[in-house]
């Protein structure tokens, strides 16, 4: 499974758990509109250190906020320096 | 205890108190006032009649309350009167903060929390007033979501001027969140987060803001916090009670316009 496959199906299972129809993922999609609430997205970006092995927005000097699908997984996928 | 300036309107054993509120009179653009406590009557002649005093002498063309879900007799007398509920608030409350653990995930960000500086201040009112869904003011149909944010902005207003502490998370000189907050006069251990926002586009990220500021007030030796959220906002229900907070008291808000007032 390529990073991309598990960022978005682990996004699809937060999703599914906070009772919420999970949308069509399409990278433009702003998070804001896949269903996840604030802490569904914490949960997701601790669920995928333990599966990944690491958090790419831990301790970053200026930390980065992602606000589309696509984006999401372009920092997962090209993590920053920390 | 009553609100400093309230007024009372008693017949016979009934007693409501309430008060005008000159900032929602100015944002909402009709009289309006609040009302803080209801001691009915057994007989519903003197508890009609108090009411009707409580219109009569603020002249308020909408009047609202907010009283506990479980108060059956209140409920059943403001709905007889035309009042509807329009908004359910919950009051939260951690307490023993000092012996809490805030979930690491949600702390292990090295997010630096601040207190805001006046510069600060004029971007929280420049923006602040955008921020906000819920209140009882956003839920009610009753008012337009631009009197409802001109409202805030009234608040915010008072809240910088008075000089109320307010806590921010800044990105590069940009404020994307604060939370203002006050200390229990006669228990200074205690604070209350009165009022806090999250710059648009960064909603998600809210729980790391909150738990550092939570984190923030547990370092500085606060033993419980205290806030009231909207029931309706889920998201941050449910950040709260992740953060270890608990439901103390359920709310409704009664609200009423007058006819007059709708034209």
């Amino acid at each position: 499974m390529t990073i991309r496959e598990l960022v978005i199906e682990v996004l699809k299972q937060v999703i599914v758990e906070r009772e919420r129809q999970v949308p069509d993922l399409l990278d433009s999609m702003p998070l804001s509109e896949t269903g996840l609430d604030s802490l569904g997205f914490a949960v997701l970006v601790a669920r995928l250190e333990d599966q990944l092995g690491f958090d790419p927005f831990l301790n970053l000097n200026n930390p980065i906020f992602p606000r589309t699908v696509g984006e999401l997984v372009e920092t997962y996928e090209s993590p920053r320096e920390h | 205890m009553s609100e400093p300036g309230s007024l009372f309107s008693s017949v016979e054993d009934c007693h409501i108190e309430y008060t005008p509120r000159p900032w929602d009179t100015e944002a909402f653009g009709c009289k309006s006032a609040e009302i803080l406590k209801v001691q009915l009557s057994s007989k519903r002649e003197c508890n009609a009649l108090a009411l009707e005093n409580v219109f009569k002498h603020s002249g308020a063309q909408f009047l609202y309350g907010r009283f506990s879900a479980n108060d059956r007799k209140i409920k059943e007398f403001l709905c007889s009167h035309g009042f509807s509920i329009y908004e359910t608030a919950l009051d939260l409350s951690l307490p023993r903060l000092q012996d809490q653990s805030i979930p690491l995930f949600l702390v292990k960000r090295n997010i630096q929390v601040r207190i805001a500086e006046k510069k600060d201040m004029a971007e929280i009112l420049e923006k602040g007033s955008q921020m906000f869904s819920y209140s009882r003011f956003h839920e009610s149909p009753l008012v337009s979501v631009e009197n409802a944010n001109r409202r805030i902005s009234i608040w915010l207003n008072h809240l910088i001027d008075t000089h109320e502490s307010c806590l921010v998370y800044s990105q590069e000189e940009r404020v994307v969140a604060f939370i203002f907050y006050s200390v229990d006069g006669q228990r200074p251990d205690t604070v209350r987060l009165v009022l806090g926002g999250t710059l648009p586009g960064y909603e998600l990220y809210s729980p790391y803001f909150w738990a550092s500021f939570v984190q923030y007030f547990k370092n500085q030796g606060v033993r419980k916090l205290l806030t009231r959220i909207s029931a309706a906002n889920e998201g941050v229900a449910n950040l709260y009670f992740k953060l270890g907070f608990q439901l103390v008291r359920t709310l409704f808000d009664y609200q009423y316009v007058s006819p007059v007032a709708k034209q």
